[in-house]
């Protein structure tokens, strides 16, 4: 059998029309009229990519292009009889790979490990590793991006808290009481939530902020302390500075796999801000169960947080049809349900 | 299309141009590359190479990036014949070994570093006591790639000097900060000449010509113009977003109205490539009329499509629409590209010796695209 190829000198870019054929233990190419014969040896015939042509090196840096890679697939396997010299180490992964490309089973056994790699990365291993980078991190780090992140709040959001003396220092209290008995090193902000409305945050270093809304909307002192208690859990866990990591080393890891599509960077948002959600609504899920074990130390009933938490939701947003995956706290339905009887 | 049937199509794509004085002999032929890659093909590639290299925690990627750029060239054809890419995986593998133990040691630095200022103060350190390696990556980086890159069975090369580099890689850049940015575009214009005019297809030498820096200084005052166009859509975005009620999650607003923002770096990139390649020549040692000529002709906004969908796209299925992203990319840029010159035109083979992969792994761990 002879394989058509164009064949090169290695001295010029002159294509020469010619034939590869096995000629007993040896490669014979005919090319223009000129018979050149090489041992099974001398010759390089890369791994076979699709359906590419592959360029077979020659001694002497003379090249043929086959384009029949079948043909030249046979002749490679006969030629493997007589040569001497094993074929180099370094083609082995491509042989694996040209095994899986080339079967429908083998595609989909890739894409169901990659889809399984990647679910368990989201899942467990961006946590991990995440919450490892966490720990490896100074607190001081803390103070300083909570003290920024509220500095940026007060230009954009914020305005100075308009609540009056005794009801501050009432507040601050059952603040101070919380944190001494959760062995939580926090400091309590007072401010007028404006767009935010009535809300309730932990920021990174111990920072907790309160609007004079939700105070408003309390209808009981009980009720602010299962807020409290609620963002001490935040700060306890450090969850704002385990998110930002989470979410950091997720964003690397898609990027990477992503990487050369000219895109990558950019399609990671959305999946990215999905996975994202989870982990928030793990940390409420944390956070909430702080304020739970608390409440009950104190004596008082576990009601208050549903309470407020059910009161929030009607002022907030009557009829929220935001679906559970899309949202970043757990449905106050199910938080509700969570603190058990 | 199967790749045999590439020189069978491409007579259709010709325009033989006659020289002014009429001869056979110095027809100029203007013809179009012809790339046969596929989508589907490329999944299987791709979706391999990333599964194995997860299973591998990264090893396999040398493999991986070897079999993709493999298909890639050598799926691209001109004058009936395709490229090929040579670099071994081994040698990749080295080199991206080598790079990943400097990223690990950046990384350390950055955490166990005292703040000085906000500022982590070993990495900078370590940055600082790198950073004369910079104009040895990028020689080593180019000549990497073009050397494992040949048609023909001709090798391209690059013979540029460390020297030179350190001038437009390192003191440009530290010109172009002390300036404010306004010597950048010359910095631009620098790079691009010492790129092409070190580089060559055997022994055929690419010379920059009629290039001046005062046309790339055009080229930013329109990345200037596109950037005020792109933050006055983007404020128009966010706002319709948070009106619409999309405000509850802010991030969805700045990623939407953060995309037009990048706008004006594919203004230059596209500008900037289509510039470099109308100046780019091919000389043969000839008479004067037989260098090749080039002409690539990107259009910004359909590049803006295309990037803008491709990311969508890769976004709604989860990543699975990436490999086809890349050749959709990947075959409209070729689809501008043309070749200007003889077509039986005989390219001498030059004397090459090996070079390692490391500069070139560091090159793109540091996003140096250098290649051709």
């Amino acid at each position: 059998m002879r394989i058509p190829c164009d064949y090169y000198d290695g001295r010029t870019s002159t294509r020469v029309d010619a034939t590869l054929a096995l000629a007993g233990a040896r490669v014979a190419v005919q090319a223009g009229g000129f018979p050149l014969e090489f041992g099974a040896d001398d010759i390089y015939v890369p791994p076979r990519v699709a359906d590419t042509p592959r360029h077979i090196r020659l001694p002497g840096n003379a090249s043929c292009v086959v384009r029949d890679n079948d043909a030249l697939d046979a002749l490679q396997a006969r030629l493997a009889h007589y040569a001497a010299r094993r074929r180099p180490a370094a083609d082995a992964p491509h042989r694996l790979a040209q095994a899986l490309e080339g079967r429908l089973i083998g595609v989909l056994g890739c894409l169901a490990v990659i889809a399984a790699l990647l679910f368990a990365f989201a899942r467990w291993g961006a946590p991990l590793v995440g919450d490892f980078l966490i720990t490896a991190t100074p607190r001081e780090v803390d103070a300083t991006v909570g003290a920024e992140v509220l500095k940026g709040l007060d230009q954009l959001l914020f305005e100075p808290s308009a609540l009056a003396e005794p009801q501050r220092q009432a507040v601050q209290a059952a603040f101070d009481q919380a944190s001494a008995s959760l062995g939580v090193d926090a400091r309590l902000e007072f401010r007028q939530g404006k767009r935010t409305g009535a809300n309730a945050f932990a920021l990174p270093g111990g920072i907790v902020v309160i609007t004079d809304e939700i105070l408003a909307l309390a209808e009981h002192d009980d009720e602010l302390v299962a807020v409290l208690a609620h963002e001490l859990g935040h700060v306890q866990g450090r969850h704002v500075m385990r998110q930002l990591a989470r979410t950091s080393v997720l964003f690397v890891v898609w990027s990477a796999v992503t990487m050369d599509t000219g895109a990558g960077a950019l399609s990671a948002v959305a999946p990215e801000h999905l996975v994202a959600l989870g982990y928030s609504r793990d940390f409420e899920r944390e956070a909430d169960r702080v304020a739970f074990d608390y409440l009950h130390s104190q004596g008082i009933p576990a009601t208050r947080l549903q309470d407020i938490l059910q009161r929030l939701q009607r002022t907030t947003c009557p009829d929220c049809t935001v679906p559970p995956w899309l949202s970043s706290h757990p449905p106050t339905a199910e938080r509700v349900a969570e603190s058990g009887p | 299309m199967t790749p045999s049937d590439a020189a069978a199509i491409e007579p259709s794509t010709l325009e033989v141009e006659e020289a002014s004085d009429g001869s056979a002999a110095a027809a100029r032929t203007r013809r179009g590359i012809e790339f046969t890659g596929n989508g589907r093909a490329y999944f299987r590639i791709w979706t391999v190479g990333a599964a194995l290299t997860l299973l591998t925690l990264g090893a396999y990627s040398a493999w991986a990036k070897v079999r993709a750029r493999r298909y890639l060239y050598g799926n691209v054809w001109l004058d009936g014949a395709n490229f090929d890419y040579t670099a071994s995986a081994l040698a990749l593998l080295r080199g991206r070994a080598i790079v990943a133990v400097v990223l690990v040691v950046l990384w350390v630095a950055n955490l166990i570093s005292p703040l000085f200022y906000g500022q982590p103060v070993y990495y900078w350190l370590v940055l600082l006591v790198l950073s004369p390696l910079l104009p040895w990556v990028v020689v080593r980086a180019r000549s990497y790639n073009l050397r494992n890159s040949r048609t023909r069975n001709i090798a391209f090369g690059f013979d540029g000097g460390y020297r030179d580099a350190a001038l437009w890689y390192s003191v440009a850049i530290a010109v172009a900060i002390v300036t404010f940015g306004l010597a950048l575009p010359y910095m631009s214009f620098g790079r691009d000449r010492y790129l092409v005019s070190n580089s060559r297809f055997g022994e055929a030498q690419m010379r920059f010509v009629d290039a001046r820096a005062g046309d790339y200084y055009g080229i930013y005052l329109g990345a200037v113009g596109i950037a005020i166009l792109a933050a006055i859509f983007s404020a128009v975005l966010v706002a319709v977003i948070v009106s619409a009620g999309g405000a509850s999650n802010p991030l969805l607003g700045i990623a939407v109205g953060a995309i037009p923002l990048l706008a004006p770096m594919l203004f230059v990139r596209v500008k900037r490539a289509n510039y470099r390649w109308s100046h780019t020549r091919l000389y043969l040692g000839g008479a004067e009329g037989t260098e090749l000529r080039f002409d690539l002709t990107l259009s910004f906004g359909a590049m803006l499509w295309i990037y803008l969908t491709n990311a969508l796209r890769i976004a709604a299925t989860a990543g699975l629409y990436a490999p086809f992203a890349k050749m959709r990319a990947v075959r409209y840029r070729l689809s501008e590209f043309r070749v200007i010159g003889p077509s039986a035109a005989v390219f001498m083979a030059h004397a090459e010796q090996d070079i390692g992969a490391t500069g070139a792994e560091a090159g793109e761990a540091f996003g140096f695209e250098v290649a051709l």
